[in-house]
């Protein structure tokens, strides 16, 4: 196992790289001048080209390449233009925030989504089935964005139901010591469970906009891979060996029927993570999807290169733990090699 | 017969519902078997072999149409029986093996798990008991340390092991009437004769009725007592072993054993039948091989006898071989 983990670490390296490189090309083919940015609004021709010069922006891009390549394989990610912070910082400070809002949403998607496709596959021809294969498919195709609009008008402007969408917790909460980052879970273990409802409150509307995404895809697949196992052999021999009804669909079916359902979660997961991007500007919420939209709207190179790349190891490091997942649910995968 | 027999099946009747039509893949089928008795059942592909059983098992889907004057196992109704009732018969008055046996383990469970489910639903036996029963009826079915072998999964198991533990499985809730669907396609022939040897070790300790769904004559004249030759969807003609290998009336048999002198070929190599099946989904001539015989006369547009040669022996032909050809 742990020679299988290492193998697909070794496979990713060279993806790896290629994201490496795209993304600095393109990120130094954007327009804007960042040295003409942090030079400030009085800079001077010559103080622009100092600055230029500082920042190493001079230098001919392979140069420039290979002197940020050595600086990654430092940890150094260079430092943003915006917050003057190191872009390493920026990112560890705002992953969390992401991380757990896409958590959320991905839960909230799943204990919708599984349900819902399971039944469907039961009950073919049923009102959830109908549900499953026309409304959830509608819902999933309006923008996140205009979903998330909706939610906050109904649920905070004209209800009142939900907190106003200013971020993770409202200023008057205290912040719960850092721990795991995720303030609903920090707030807990700090025994304040005030905050911790309120970090609550904050999410349930981006978590829910966010997951109406992810909806879709997985009530479905759920549904066609359930009907897939409920038609094959071995349902027939468990129902021809007469086992409870209630065995047949959870011991034999649901568990059979979970395989390609927890194949796809990663990719899932990675997809939300982009989504982030418009749910969290919609939210004003402090992630690394509103960092990335600043960044590229300011031509920050650091900051946006920093974040591809975080997201190209995210990626890879998902795929991994749905690697792992999988082979802890199907013994199949275990004797691969 | 003077006690009821085990399984009676009256007209059974099975159509399916399809895209292009519905097709008529059972028709008038009536057999039965008493205890302890081996049946044969025999016939081309597509003949209606595996529906007819699946129809016995109520295992056919929602696009299957079943009828039947009767299906009875045991003395219980299957044919109006409710979905619980069917539940609680199958596996303890009648249980099915398949040819794919890997395929019709559960892939994640291990096998020693299934076998425990069967008997924890039938025989109410949990944990530890269980657990012994089950190493217990893997080892009945030879398969070589059964401690070790609780805990594998089918995958890591030959295909003869799987067939092995797929027996293991369907005698564990001790039924009455078993049903092996090709239980020994695909593997090879020193592994089929010991699994058929294992299925009438066990049905002769238990005095259970087997019917055995087969392409291999060879392989069925040596364990059936008796035949039933299905040809699209029609049962042509049965009879103890000698009436069939011996004294074929249908021109279909007749073909059949010319074609396998001493049933030492398979059906699927017979190149000596003239035709194929017709199609299930037209129109049907009331005589469904009509259109292959070398016997066919005008005779034969009229409605299907059944005539009984003797009181084991019945054909439905107009146009049988003499006995005596
Ligand atoms: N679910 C179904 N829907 C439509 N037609 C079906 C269905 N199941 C079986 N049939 C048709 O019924 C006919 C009989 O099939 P069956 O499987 O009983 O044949 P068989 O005698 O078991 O053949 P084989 O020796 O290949 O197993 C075939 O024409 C088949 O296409
Ligand atoms: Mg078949």
């Amino acid at each position: 196992m742990i020679a299988m983990i290492a193998k697909r670490f070794a496979s990713a390296i060279p993806s790896l790289i290629g994201v490496i490189i795209v993304t600095f090309v393109i990120s130094h083919t954007l327009p804007g001048d960042p040295a003409a940015y942090f030079a400030g609004p009085s800079a001077t021709a010559e103080s622009i080209a100092e600055t230029r010069a500082r920042l190493g922006l001079d230098q001919p891009l392979p140069i420039q390449f290979l002197t940020y390549v050595g600086d990654l394989v430092q940890g150094d990610m260079g430092r943003s233009f915006n917050s003057g912070q190191p872009v390493l910082t920026d990112l560890a400070r705002r992953l969390p925030a992401s991380f757990e809002l896409t958590l959320y949403a991905l839960v909230f998607a799943i204990v919708v989504a599984v349900p819902l496709g399971l039944w469907a596959a039961v009950n073919p021809g049923s009102w959830i089935d109908h549900l499953c294969r026309g409304t959830v498919t509608a819902a999933a195709a309006f923008p996140s964005f205009f979903t998330a609009l909706v939610l906050i008008f109904v649920f905070y402007y004209k209800l009142g139901w939900a907190p106003s969408p200013i971020g993770r917790l409202a200023i008057y909460f205290p912040i719960p010591p850092s721990v795991t980052g995720f303030l609903t879970i920090d707030a807990v273990l700090a025994g304040d469970l005030a905050t911790a409802r309120a970090a609550l409150g904050q999410l349930i509307l981006p978590a829910i906009s966010l997951g109406l995404f992810a909806l879709a895809p997985l009530a479905r697949m759920t549904r066609a891979s359930m009907i897939g196992v409920l038609g094959s052999d071995f349902i027939t021999t468990a129902r021809a060996e007469g086992l409870p009804r209630r065995t047949v669909l959870w011991t034999y079916g649901f568990r059979n029927a979970l395989l390609p359902v927890v194949n796809i979660l990663g990719m899932i997961f990675s997809f939300l993570l982009g989504a982030n991007v418009l749910i969290e500007q919609v939210f004003g919420w402090p992630g690394i999807g509103s960092y990335a939209v600043e960044a590229v709207l300011t031509s920050d190179y650091a900051a946006i290169q920093g974040f591809v790349v975080m997201m190209a190891v995210l990626y890879i490091l998902l795929n991994l733990g749905v690697d792992i997942l999988n082979m802890i649910v199907d013994p199949r995968v275990r004797y691969d090699d | 017969m003077t006690t009821p027999p085990l399984l009676d099946v009256r007209n059974l009747t099975v159509d399916f519902a399809t895209r292009d039509g519905t097709v008529h893949a059972v028709e008038n089928v009536s057999f039965q078997l008493a205890r302890g008795e081996t049946m044969g059942l025999v016939g081309e592909s597509g003949s209606g072999k595996s529906v007819s059983a699946f129809a016995v098992m109520r295992l056919l889907g929602k696009s299957a149409n079943v009828r039947a004057e009767r299906i009875d196992v045991g003395g219980h109704d299957l044919l109006t029986a409710s979905e619980a009732a069917v539940d609680a018969l199958r596996g303890k008055r009648m249980t099915i093996i398949f040819q794919n046996a890997r395929s019709a383990l559960n892939p994640i469970r291990p096998i020693g798990q299934q076998i425990v489910d069967v008997l924890r639903t039938h025989r109410g036996m949990i944990g530890k008991d269980a657990r012994k029963a089950a190493v217990a009826a893997l080892a009945e079915v030879r398969i070589p340390d059964p401690e070790r072998r609780y805990h594998a999964y089918p995958f890591e198991l030959s295909g003869g092991m799987c067939q092995r533990v797929m027996i293991a499985l369907a005698f564990a809730s001790e039924p009455e009437l078993l049903i092996a669907d090709e239980p020994t396609t695909g593997l090879d022939v020193t592994t089929q004769a010991v699994i058929m040897d294992l299925i009438r070790e066990k049905s002769s300790q238990r005095r259970m009725s087997t019917i055995l769904i087969t392409h291999d004559l060879t392989l069925a004249a040596e364990y059936c007592d008796r035949f039933a030759v299905m040809h699209a969807g029609h049962i042509v003609e049965q009879g103890t072993t000698s009436d069939i290998f011996e004294r074929a009336a249908h021109p279909y048999t007749g073909l059949l054993m010319q074609a396998t002198p001493h049933g030492a070929s398979r059906l699927e190599d017979l190149a000596a039948i003239p035709g194929t099946l017709p199609d299930l989904r037209r129109d049907l001539p009331p005589c469904r091989f009509v259109h292959r015989c070398p016997r066919a006369a005008p005779v034969c547009a009229a409605a299907l006898p059944r005539r009984a040669l003797d009181a084991s022996h019945e054909v439905s032909c107009h146009m049988p071989w003499k006995e005596s050809a």
